[in-house]
């Protein structure tokens, strides 16, 4: 009796299969199902869907909002940060695009209900004090983000094996 | 700091098993109460601490920075959409602190097939779901060709 003997083995066929289920896989299913709408979508995650990974794609994307609603950032912005913190060793063109999309992202996770926390003054996200200086980090008001973002992930799938 | 269980609350249902990142919380097969097998191996992320309905399992703090007769309890209220901490010290103070888990009822999420499906040429374009409209600015930031040759910035 091996370790595995006892599991059994489920064969699933997909239009698109997505592998984890955290924060980036749980945003690849959205628009997945967003722009295929006949398409069958799977999501594998290794884990608990609600509570998976680090969510490290999902806190960078908070992190590193831009704010080009206000000016405060863009895209080009983050190449630079990007650039300067790992040493020059970036796809300068990625970087660019995961910021020019990041706005688009969190404005969404805030429409799901994210709780983030602003200025009371100026309605702008509030951003991270150690970190205010780079003009970077904002702060998520939730402990719970993957679950959250998850829910919706579930809600957008057929079904849950 | 490793997760313990209160055996005297712990109903067996198994929340902890399927939550834990580490996979070390196992039901005990004689007993049928969870426990945690390498409190080693344990994160202490609190991810089995918020998911029990019973509120049975707890984390122990080292006792180097956490002497005797202090307690660090958290409750997660799904009802309520709240997370609160219970911090006792051992002098008896207390302090709490309370954070919403979300600001919209659960299950309230737009599916993205209930929304007005894209135009089929919509695909080639480089903008994802409800973009440039999500953006908040009038429309996606775009590299010209030269910029990819010589570098972004």
């Amino acid at each position: 009796m091996g370790l595995f003997s006892r599991r059994k083995t489920v064969y699933v066929d997909s239009d698109v299969l997505v592998v984890g289920g955290g924060m980036a896989g749980c945003g690849a299913t959205y628009e997945s199902r967003y722009w295929g709408r006949d398409k069958k979508v799977v999501v594998v995650e290794k884990a608990n869907i609600e509570r998976s990974g680090a969510v490290a794609q999902g806190l960078y994307a908070i992190n590193c909002y831009m704010g080009m609603q206000w000016g405060e950032n863009q895209p080009e912005d983050h190449v630079r940060y990007a650039r300067n913190d790992l040493m020059g060793l970036v796809r300068e063109d990625l970087g660019y695009d995961i910021a020019r999309h990041v706005d688009a992202t969190v404005h969404m996770f805030e429409e799901w209900g994210l709780p983030i926390m602003k200025d009371p003054e100026t309605g702008r996200y509030q951003r991270d004090n150690v970190l205010m200086e780079t003009g970077w980090a904002t702060m998520p008001g939730s402990e719970d983000a993957n679950r959250a973002v998850a829910k919706a992930c579930l809600e957008v799938l057929a079904a849950k094996f | 700091m490793p997760t313990f269980v209160y055996m005297s609350s712990c109903d067996g249902c198994g929340e902890c098993v399927d939550i834990c990142p580490s996979d070390i919380m196992h039901i005990d097969p004689t007993h049928r109460r969870a426990y945690n097998i390498e409190p080693n191996f344990c994160w202490e992320c609190y991810a089995c601490v918020k998911a029990c309905p019973q509120n049975a399992i707890d984390v122990r703090g080292y006792s180097d920075f956490a002497p005797l007769g202090h307690s660090v309890r958290v409750l997660r209220d799904e009802e309520k959409s709240t997370i609160s901490w219970k911090i006792r010290f051992r002098d008896g103070r207390e302090k709490n602190f309370v954070s919403p888990i979300r600001t919209t009822p659960w299950g309230s999420i737009k599916s993205p097939a209930d929304f007005p499906e894209p135009r089929p040429e919509a695909i080639n374009s480089q903008e994802l779901a409800h973009e440039p409209q999500g953006l908040n600015i009038n429309e996606l930031p775009a590299l010209t060709r030269d910029q990819l040759k010589q570098g972004v910035v």
